[in-house]
């Protein structure tokens, strides 16, 4: 073995070592805290592996506080949201690739605008909106919001995924003597399901994530979206560790699980899907 | 094939986006500019016209200024040292190792965690009773009692912007990553053969072939991390004081706190068009890569 030629080697895999303890770390750290009783939260010294790995906080979580309200609403608001904004996006891309009209690529330029837009703009003037429509403290008045905020991208991902689509296929299927509507369901949205895939993935992250909307919107403790609920375990007067770290996990869960299964097309949408517009 | 009828039926296609996007996106747009004009308070159904006396204030006022510059800290220094981890990460991960696929996967974990989550983690282990930050750095005796870090205007700063630099590298990596593989191995073999050295294939391979990309990613995250709120409100709501109150923060503030919409929307509006600058740049860019392609 010459270990001097290896240097270069060991010093690739130690540098890599550092950065995935400096990313992974601290989530290991939580999961660990979140797996052992409060009484063991405060020992000095810490015990790096919990003594006796509980799953007591995940249990109390469920059973002692309205966590299981705020997920639940949290998969309502998001799955509406999912919905609608990739039915209407699909059909507003395809009209926008497919069909000759005045004021198309306005349309198209203003979404693109609308992507960009700071949500932090479209707050106040949505508050304004939802009060009027006596929708404030609604969970529809949220889900509209998350609509609002993601459509625009999502017209301008399908509109790109369209146009990467052969026209000839649903030409063949005009010769055939199928209609408009028939060659879109069964020809064309087929062939844009990678575009369906990131549409719905961007929504997701949109309405799972989303704070500053439901902080804005919401106002009574069994409407809350998780992300509002797990910060008020955060009292004046105490804070509820073991309810934040299990909870702050079991809502990690499904986001990374639908990252690492859509991660390819994923890149395609804001990486080189990005650039080439 | 297209014929005016038909044209009718696609127009049809794009009413329901349409009516959502003019409602939820193009009114609202115009009415925070209508707002930014008046003084309105949360708890009034109507407000008044005051002309630019909103724009005047913002011109005037020492908070303003203060949270312009804490979001060109804020922002400048995100950028950078995501880019500059992010490139370097990248070029780590696209070297042949054992365990790759995972490393990879485990690199990108902080930005596929949900903000609230994030967010409450490093509250845990920044804690000033029972955080593993200060209990490491009192064993190394780097300092002798606990410090809130977060809760100390001098170090809160510091933190909520290392937080952002860990929680977003990972936009970089992939991007980065996923142009770097498709840079072909023969460019490296001629280079190689030539006498290249690998400081000059990384310079003029390299990072000749990532630029347009980088430049792009550089754009994007410009205009995230200046728009940045969700991670800044629950981490610190922009304290204490007023040490790490971006302007964003400053928009919820006025609005929401203060509850002067009118206020809040003149703020939100000089935001706009900051990032309308990173905006034209982006499409610019864009735009002239689609050309070359």
């Amino acid at each position: 073995m010459n270990f001097k030629k290896n240097i270069p080697r060991i010093c690739l895999y130690l540098c890599i070592l550092v950065f995935v303890l400096y990313s992974v770390g601290p989530i290991i750290w939580m999961l660990l805290s979140s797996l052992r009783s409060k009484t063991e939260f405060f020992n000095i010294p810490p015990t790096i592996f919990p003594k006796h790995f509980t799953f007591i906080n995940y249990i109390l979580l469920f059973r002692e506080t309205n966590f299981f309200h705020y997920l639940l609403n949290s998969v309502y608001i998001t799955i509406g949201a999912i919905f609608i904004s990739t039915l209407f996006s699909t059909l507003a891309a395809y009209s926008l690739t497919r069909f000759n009209y005045r004021g198309r690529n306005l349309f198209t330029i203003f979404s693109l605008f609308a992507y960009i837009l700071p949500s932090v703009l479209l707050v106040i003037p949505l508050y304004l909106l939802a009060m009027k429509a006596g929708l404030i403290d609604k969970l529809t008045g949220l889900m509209l919001a998350y609509i609002a905020i993601c459509l625009p991208y999502c017209i301008w991902l399908m509109r790109a995924f369209f146009r990467s689509i052969p026209i000839e296929f649903e030409e063949a299927a005009f010769v055939d003597g199928a209609g408009r509507l028939r060659t879109l369901f069964s020809i064309v949205i087929p062939l844009a399901l990678p575009g369906i895939i990131s549409t719905t993935v961007f929504t997701f992250t949109v309405a799972w994530n989303e704070y500053l909307f439901a902080l804005v919107f919401l106002n009574s403790d069994l409407k809350l979206t998780f992300p509002l609920g797990l910060n008020n375990f955060v009292t004046q007067f105490d804070t509820y560790w073991e309810y934040i770290l299990s909870g702050s996990i079991i809502v990690a869960i499904p986001a990374v699980i639908i990252f690492s299964l859509a991660q390819k097309s994923l890149i395609k949408g804001w990486g080189g899907g990005g650039i080439k517009g | 094939m297209l014929q005016k009828k038909d044209n009718i039926m696609g127009f049809c296609l794009l009413i329901p986006a349409l009516i959502l996007v003019s409602m939820l996106i193009f009114y609202p747009l115009i009415n925070a500019v209508y707002l930014s004009f008046r003084s309105q308070l949360i708890y009034e159904l109507k407000g008044r016209f005051i002309g630019l006396a909103n724009y005047i204030e913002i011109l005037q006022e020492e908070e303003f200024r203060n949270a312009l510059s804490l979001s060109i800290i804020w922002t400048a220094a995100n950028v950078i040292a995501q880019v500059l981890l992010g490139v370097s990460a990248a070029l780590l991960l696209n070297e042949d190792f054992k365990g790759r696929a995972l490393a990879r996967a485990l690199v990108l974990l902080p930005f596929f965690m949900p903000t609230i989550s994030i967010a409450l983690m490093w509250k845990w282990l920044l804690n000033e009773s029972c955080g593993i930050f200060n209990y490491t750095l009192m064993q190394l005796n780097i300092i002798s009692k606990p410090i809130s870090w977060l809760g100390n205007a001098r170090s809160a700063l510091f933190c909520v912007i290392y937080i952002g630099i860990w929680r977003f590298t990972p936009f970089v990596i992939i991007s980065i990553l996923a142009r770097l593989q498709t840079i072909p191995r023969e460019l490296y073999e001629a280079a190689e053969i030539d006498g290249a050295s690998k400081w000059s294939q990384f310079r003029y391979i390299t990072l000749a072939e990532i630029k347009g990309v980088l430049l792009v990613v550089i754009l994007l995250r410009t205009m995230f991390m200046f728009k940045k709120l969700d991670m800044l409100l629950i981490l610190t709501n922009g304290g204490p004081g007023t040490s790490t109150q971006t302007l964003p923060v400053l928009v919820y503030k006025s609005a929401f706190a203060a509850m002067r919409l009118g206020k809040g929307a003149a703020d939100s509006i000089v935001i706009l068009l900051i990032v309308t600058i990173f905006v034209i740049l982006y499409m610019r860019i864009t735009g002239k890569s689609q050309e070359e392609v």
